[in-house]
């Protein structure tokens, strides 16, 4: 099978500002619409599974990493080139613990929150869980199932934002080729 | 400060009688004073010489008023309330002669013995006035226009917070900030 080197060759490009503020609305209008703020994260990491199966196609045609043997490799490649491409930051990526599949991404800049100040206490609102969705949705049409979600986040007050990712292990032990 | 609705109501019917208005500390962050005219000079800029700054909507009630807490607060409301008379006038005498700005720098609307007060508005009827010092002479006109538009930047960041309702109290901490930044220090 050929490899294209650019599936397009060239990239559309919008207004970062008008993509920030429809996410902006997207989540203020699930805000009214749904009275608890669970709820909220529910549905915005349902969205966010139904555009990771999706995007996960055009990102292997873009980027045409290799195979992955690891999870960190996964991690890294999803921190490095998944994240620049769709929204120019590149996390640093953190391993939490010893069996290595469970692993941090550290955002220090977050182009979605940019017009969003803090959150009002107490809200359990988790702002860029469309994120978590995401990368959960592309992870599992590489038949790699994880749990993906906020550990901590800049708008409730902490002092990062971090999105942890934790590989769970399938029944039987097969590696399977990543080829994000 | 509690509002006065009465007196943003109609400005031709305005009352010169404030007595019923408490004056309310500037320390509050973004309250909402639909009541007396604020005067907000905010003055950008490294001197820090703003008295005064209102932000207000186009249907003329205020969605943020702030003023240095040593003076009496409602002096500063009616002086923002009856400065937006001078503002239309200003406006509409821009319009009749078709000058086609974006922006409109209104410059200084009026001086009083104690103040100046200046305004800006912008394409979508929002106003800004600010009241200064009158006493500080070394104010210049650019410093005004620069203050004016990273009010005006402030004004748009704030609006594009998604949680944010146009015509709510304007309650951002980054622009009580940048409002503190450009107004006289107190102790």
């Amino acid at each position: 099978m050929s490899h294209p080197a650019h599936r397009r060759p060239e990239y559309h490009k919008i207004n970062k500002d008008l993509f920030v503020l429809t996410y902006g609305a997207l989540v203020a209008q699930l805000c009214k619409d749904y009275e608890k703020d669970e709820d909220v994260n529910q549905y915005l990491d349902k969205m966010g599974y139904g555009i990771g199966t999706r995007l996960v196609e055009d990102f292997l045609a873009r980027s045409c990493v290799g195979r992955c043997h690891s999870y960190s490799e996964i991690t890294d490649i999803i921190a490095q080139v998944a994240f620049k491409m769709y929204l120019g930051i590149t996390p640093s990526v953190t391993c939490n613990n010893s069996s290595r599949n469970e692993f941090s991404l550290i955002l220090d800049k977050n182009p979605l929150v940019e017009f969003v100040e803090e959150l009002p206490a107490g809200s359990s609102l988790c702002y860029c869980n469309l994120l978590c969705g995401i990368i959960r949705g592309a992870l599992e049409m590489v038949h790699l199932a994880a749990d993906v979600t906020f550990l901590q986040d800049r708008l409730k007050g902490d002092s990062v934002t971090e999105i942890g990712i934790t590989f769970l292990k399938k029944r039987d032990e097969k590696k399977y080729r990543w080829k994000k | 400060m509690p509002l006065i609705p009465s007196l943003w109501e109609s400005k031709a019917n305005r009352s010169l009688e404030f007595s019923c208005l408490r004056p309310a500390l500037g320390a509050g962050a973004g309250s909402c004073v639909t009541s007396g005219g604020s005067r907000d000079a905010a003055r950008a800029g490294p001197p820090k010489l703003a008295v005064c700054i209102a932000v207000i909507a186009k249907e003329n009630y205020p969605f943020y008023i702030r003023s240095t807490p040593t003076e009496n607060e409602l002096k500063f409301h009616y002086m923002v309330h009856t400065s937006l008379d001078v503002v239309d006038e200003k406006i509409s005498a821009m319009a009749k002669a078709l000058v086609d700005q974006r922006e409109l720098y209104l410059d200084l609307l009026y001086p009083t013995e104690d103040y100046k007060v200046y305004g800006y508005v912008t394409n979508s009827k929002v106003k800004f006035v600010m009241v200064v010092d009158s006493s500080n002479t070394a104010l210049r006109d650019n410093e005004i226009r620069s203050m004016f538009r990273k009010l005006h930047n402030s004004y748009t960041d704030v609006m594009c917070n998604p949680f944010y309702n146009p015509g709510d109290c304007i309650q951002s901490r980054a622009f009580d900030n940048m409002v503190t930044s450009m107004m006289i220090q107190v102790c």
